[in-house]
């Protein structure tokens, strides 16, 4: 059945949005006026109001004043998203940036090779420094950061054995702390875009 | 508070939380817990479930709270945890809930049994609503589920939709499937 320019099963399919009051205003004029020539959409259309107004009209349901505490109470036994989200850092991530490190260093050995030495010890610092501040930002005090200070000193005695100017050892800082900073930013993205997480 | 604005302090408590500061959180349930604990409580029927299902709803957010799309907003994030723990709770127990019918068959059907419901509110609950609502619980999980976000919480039906992670199409049929089985069961309002 047809009323005016809109079919009643189009009507009917846009009834709750009409009642939202979410439709363009030339939809919404085209389904009032419909309602106001159609008896059976005019009755679907009382049925949803008079729906929203008896289950809207109900009393809130009060939980009561010990809800939050108890929500609080156990939350606070649970680790926090902040280590969560470190946690999350600390396994896979860590892992590919390790990787990436390691990569890095196979490349600077190869420009070593071709005479550039004050470049290998350049490197040596940038990962030892890099791996001493992931340790501090993602495990403090823990047996990762142990290890990762393990790591961080060995590269550390290599670019000592360079003998790498005072220049060198602070750009290989500066680099590191930007590193790890791009890493972490980087890696929290990922974790709230849940896209290119998947890739590591 | 209102809609935008709430967005706008439930972004900064996120940011906060995340940021690992004490109390950010508990903002968070302080601000959401009643809307939430309305909406469980009028999707299971019952106070001991409702208050059961909100803390196991705030926990999950708060342990998925690394994983929360920033920019949308946190509060339809945290109606669909407790939507679907609900739905699964609704499941589990399979039949629709024993105390309700008791509650029905005994004539106290006029009673508002949620915890803090003073008689001047239970008052208020009408003989329509309380017959509506006594049908709404035989239904279905999810078809209840989208009567109660529609009709009582006031959801869009887009927002439902997400929710729920149907089509609107699908949405909008469950809504009439549901209004068309509590007519038959209470008859014309």
């Amino acid at each position: 059945m047809r009323r005016g320019t809109m079919s009643c099963s189009r009507v009917r399919g846009l009834l709750e949005e009409y009642h939202e009051g979410s439709l363009p205003a030339g939809e919404e004029a085209g389904v009032a006026a419909h309602l106001s020539r159609c008896d059976s959409c005019e009755s679907e259309w009382r049925q949803i109001a008079r729906f929203a107004a008896v289950l809207g009209g109900l009393p809130a349901a009060d939980p009561g004043a010990g809800l939050v505490g108890a929500i609080s109470a156990r939350a606070a036994a649970l680790p926090s998203p902040r280590e969560r989200w470190l946690a999350e850092l600390g396994g896979r991530r860590l892992a590919a940036a390790v990787g990436v490190c390691v990569v890095a260093l196979a490349g600077v050995r190869y420009l070593a090779a071709l005479g550039l030495e004050p470049v290998e010890a350049w490197a040596a610092g940038l990962v030892s420094s890099a791996v001493g501040w992931l340790a501090a930002v993602v495990s403090a005090g823990g047996p990762l950061a142990r290890a990762l200070a393990g790591v961080a000193g060995a590269f550390r005695l290599a670019a000592d054995a360079a003998a790498p100017t005072v220049g060198l050892y602070l750009a290989a800082e500066v680099a590191a702390v930007a590193a790890v900073v791009l890493v972490l930013s980087w890696a929290r993205v990922r974790v709230h875009g849940r896209v290119v997480g998947l890739v590591v | 508070m209102a809609g935008p604005a709430q967005a706008a302090e439930d972004e900064i408590l996120v940011q906060r939380c995340l940021d690992g500061q004490a109390g950010a959180f508990d903002a968070l349930v302080a601000s959401h817990h009643r809307r939430v604990y309305n909406l469980v409580y009028r999707m299971v029927g019952n106070a001991e479930d409702a208050m059961d299902l909100t803390q196991e709803a705030f926990l999950r957010a708060y342990s998925k709270l690394h994983t929360f799309e920033r920019g949308r907003p946190f509060l339809a994030w945290l109606r669909r945890i407790a939507t679907n723990l609900c739905i699964d709770h609704l499941r589990r127990r399979g039949s629709p809930d024993v105390s309700l019918d008791e509650r029905t068959e005994s004539g106290a059907q006029h009673a508002d049994t949620s915890p803090g419901a003073s008689p001047e509110e239970a008052l208020e609950v009408s003989e329509d609503a309380r017959r509506v609502l006594d049908a709404v619980y035989r239904l279905p999980p999810r078809q209840r589920a989208a009567l109660v976000l529609r009709y009582v919480d006031g959801m869009k039906v887009a927002e439902i939709a997400r929710a729920l992670r149907v089509p609107e199409g699908t949405v909008k049929t469950m809504l009439f499937r549901g209004r068309q089985a509590v007519r038959e069961m209470v008859g014309e309002l």
